[in-house]
């Protein structure tokens, strides 16, 4: 580490938006590498969505692991510096150098107003993540019913600190489920709603299949699926689940629903099974929407415009961003709202902020993201360095004319 | 599976699907095969529904397939499909652009590839029109005025459309059209039948029901609308989206009564049409007794206040009333799915017709030439209206009511049921 830290020179700072596991890593390998690191968090834990997770897949292992082997680096370190249950509120570029304003927020109460801050760094990494897409934006389809939960809502049931123990139950007879459905791609590859393919839903499914089937021995489940998309080794999983697929308690079905119709006690999926052509309706005690991961810069999340103000104090004449963006960055957004990096601005993005990926891919994009800041850093210093030889140069020069 | 006899030419076979992609819009390939459309079609069969399996022939060029599927018939464009595709890949215009594409096969005719646009847009309208005014040159060089204008007529008004175009002549250039237009279609059926009838021999089992019956049934739902009654997207999608959370993208995306107006506009305008349809045969009738010497028979023009024509008149606006509400639809679905423009231009003539009719008629009875005018261009427009009709949208008439027969007499009518009494099999 030391044979990179003389490279940099103390005043090297790097900021990371966003203290997900991405966000986290990235901040714990920049402040390794000798940089000087800023962690920004608004909410007031570090760990974001993967601390509200079950399972990792595929080993299904507690997600604590992997967090708590970086707040052990992390602790170690001292150049990097926590801004927990802060956000940012501005941002102002100047010769090379990022100004950001900083606002110390509440997460109880969003419209407390308190004082503002400014770091200065030289290069950004957004790391800000993603939201669960919202089962309200399928009620037409029936989502918003008692008996539909999303694949989130089943994480935080299935995890053994969840309200049932980690065991799902119906929320009218408070009883264990005996058949259960899971609708793959909602809300994503949907032209009206989200067109990208949230590439983690279909492994997750397969984990909770697993999950499910491992803890209630009489449970049946239905996966409808438009096809299965496991990327990497991760098809191991359905592999894992053959075993159930031939005592009969697991069923991929290649259909899509288009509604849930509450039909007496359950649930039913009018559907179109696509290899047989055949018209399926059956019902359900329980339906998960796999619902798909929205960039939590989506231009869909952007708050209104009033609670987006930041309480500027009377008279301020820093930089104001416009408040439509929900983060006040120069960014260049795709239709979706995953982040276009353009390196030459000294900003980087990393994670589930770039496309939708799964725990690993995020840990190894905001190590990547830490390797491209350090070359661009590097870069600017050898630029400054020249540029501070010849400025020598040249005074030494005049210095002689002058004698 | 029999093979084709004769090849057809490559140039042609591939003009013909180049077409029918250019019809059915760039975004039809995007089809995922989720099978939402066919769950959603309040008519899709329980058994291969379509038009998933259509979006999917019509991928993989599987034109012979196409050909055989009369399911592209029992489609009524309501477009729920598309509204709800995950894809945007619109099924609804796929299943318009086969439906045209069919139209072209089955009443055959020359191949549209290299013809301007406007040319296949307007062509039969202008031929009608330059045919009338031919018939008008000749009428002068016979009469020498250019607007016969007769005093002797029971009418006080003075103008004799049956003195420029006699009743014969016009008879007999439409019921020439006529019956040429009729061969076509019929043509066409046998193509269908040829084209429908299942490998083998079939084996029905259950009670039978005799054609006859078969044909009431099909053209009773048709005729009237009962088929629209289940195109109603409200009952496939409730509405539960709180209205206070309804963003302007859902109000645009359903709109609320392009199903009405369907519905109501079918009915009107074949309503209108056959009134229309049984007032010429009758006046057709009175004109050739009258020339035959019996008593009863009667010569036009009619008087106003005679029953026939307050009838005639009725069905006019009854007429434009019907088209305002399939104009209004067009508006309608326009916003989320694409529309073949044959239906525009098809409501456009109709437009043309009936206001024309209207006009030549008041002019008539105001007692000024330009109604001879106003009159060639109505003849014209009508003429056009029957020649092109096995081209037209309007060969639904046969080719439609055909499948509609052919899958009742197959037993492939019964559509799912969504409701929540349904006793669809629970596994």
């Amino acid at each position: 580490m030391k044979d990179i830290a003389h490279l940099f020179s103390p005043s090297a700072t790097l900021a990371v938006l966003g203290g997900g596991i991405c966000g986290l890593t990235a901040a714990v390998e920049a402040a390794e590498c000798g940089i000087s690191t800023h962690l920004i968090e608004i909410s007031p834990q570090l760990g974001g969505r993967v601390r509200s997770l079950a399972s990792y897949f595929p080993k299904l292992c507690p997600p604590s692991c992997g967090l708590e082997l970086l707040t052990a680096r992390l602790r170690r370190q001292s150049r990097l510096t926590l801004h927990l249950a802060t956000r940012l509120v501005g941002y102002a570029h100047a010769e090379g150098r990022h100004t950001l304003t900083l606002q110390a927020c509440d997460p109880a109460d969003a419209a407390v107003s308190s004082a503002l801050s400014t770091l200065r760094c030289d290069a950004v990494i957004i790391a800000t993540g993603w939201r669960p897409f919202p089962l309200a934006a399928l009620a037409e389809r029936g989502a918003v019913h008692p008996l539909c939960l999303s694949n989130m809502q089943l994480e935080h049931l299935l995890s053994p600190d969840g309200p049932s123990g980690g065991i799902p139950v119906r929320p009218d007879t408070g009883t264990p489920p005996r058949r259960m459905a899971f609708i793959q791609c909602a809300g994503s590859r949907d032209v009206n709603h989200m067109s990208h393919c949230s590439a983690v839903c279909c492994s997750a499914t397969l984990k909770h299949c697993r999950l499910l089937l491992e803890r209630l021995p009489d449970l049946h489940i239905d996966v409808y699926y438009m096809d299965l998309r496991t990327p990497g080794r991760l098809f191991a999983l359905r592999e894992a689940l053959s075993g159930y697929e031939q005592a009969g308690r697991l069923r991929f079905l290649p259909a899509r629903p288009f509604r849930a119709v509450p039909d007496g006690r359950g649930m039913r999926l009018p559907a179109e099974n696509t290899q047989t052509g055949e018209h399926l309706a059956h019902a359900y005690d329980l339906v998960v929407w796999a619902t798909g991961m929205r960039p939590s810069l989506s231009p869909h999340d952007m708050p209104p415009a009033a609670a987006a103000r930041p309480n500027l104090p009377e008279g301020w004449q820093g930089p104001l961003l416009p408040q439509a963006e929900s983060l006040p960055l120069p960014l260049l957004l795709d239709r979706q709202g995953f982040v276009m990096e353009r390196e030459e601005s000294g900003l980087f993005a990393a994670g589930c902020a770039v496309r939708p990926m799964n725990v690993a891919d995020s840990v190894r994009s905001g190590a990547a993201a830490v390797t491209r800041a350090l070359g661009y850093l590097h870069q600017r210093m050898d630029a400054a360095s020249r540029a501070g030889a010849s400025e020598t140069e040249r005074t030494a020069r005049e210095g002689r004319d002058h004698a | 599976m029999p093979v084709a006899a004769e090849a057809p030419s490559p140039d042609h076979c591939s003009s013909d699907a180049a077409r029918l992609l250019q019809d059915a819009g760039d975004k039809a390939l995007a089809c995922l095969q989720c099978g939402m459309c066919g769950v959603v079609c309040p008519h899709a069969a329980s058994v291969s529904p379509w038009p998933r399996k259509e979006m999917l022939w019509l991928a993989w060029g599987e034109q012979d397939r196409l050909h055989r599927d009369p399911d592209i018939w029992l489609c009524r464009d309501c477009g729920h499909c598309s509204q709800l595709c995950p894809r945007g890949a619109d099924p609804a215009a796929v299943m318009a652009a086969l439906r045209a594409a069919a139209c072209r096969r089955l009443s055959g005719g020359l191949p549209s590839a290299g013809r301007p646009a406007w040319l296949e847009a307007w062509g039969l309208p202008l031929l009608g029109l330059a045919g009338w005014v031919l018939i008008w040159l000749i009428r002068f060089l016979q009469t020498g005025t250019w607007f016969p204008v007769v005093r002797t007529t029971p009418d006080a008004s003075g103008i004799l459309f049956a003195a420029l175009y006699p009743v014969g002549l016009i008879d007999a250039v439409f019921l020439l059209t006529a019956l040429g237009v009729l061969l076509i279609l019929g043509r066409g059926a046998y193509r269908q039948r040829q084209a429908y009838a299942p490998a083998g021999k079939l084996l029905r089992l259950g009670p039978r029901t005799s054609a006859l019956s078969d044909l009431w049934a099909v053209l009773r739902d048709g005729l009237s609308g009962q088929d629209f009654a289940r195109c109603r997207l409200a009952e496939v999608v409730p509405e539960t989206i709180p209205a206070e959370e309804k963003t302007t993208d859902d109000a645009l995306r359903t709109p609320p009564d392009a199903d009405h107006h369907q519905r109501r506009g079918h009915i009107l305008l074949t309503a209108s049409l056959l009134v229309l349809a049984a007032v010429s045969g009758y006046v057709a009738v009175g004109h050739w007794a009258g020339l035959l010497g019996w008593s009863w028979a009667f010569a036009t023009p009619l008087p106003q206040l005679n029953p026939i024509k307050l009838v005639a008149n009725l069905a006019a606006f009854t007429l434009l009333l019907g088209l305002w509400h399939l104009w209004r639809r067009r508006h309608a679905e326009q916003r989320h799915r694409r529309l073949l423009p044959q239906g525009r231009r098809m409501l456009l003539l109709f437009f043309g017709i009936t206001l024309s009719g209207l006009a030549a008629q008041w002019l008539r009875l105001a007692g000024m030439p330009a109604a001879y005018a106003v009159y060639t261009l109505h003849l014209a427009l009508v003429w056009a209206l029957f020649a092109g009709l096995p081209w037209s949208p309007l060969a639904h008439l046969v080719y439609r009511t055909f499948a509609l027969f052919h899958v009742r007499r197959y037993g492939r009518c019964r559509p799912h049921t969504f409701s929540a009494s349904s006793d669809a099999k629970d596994a």
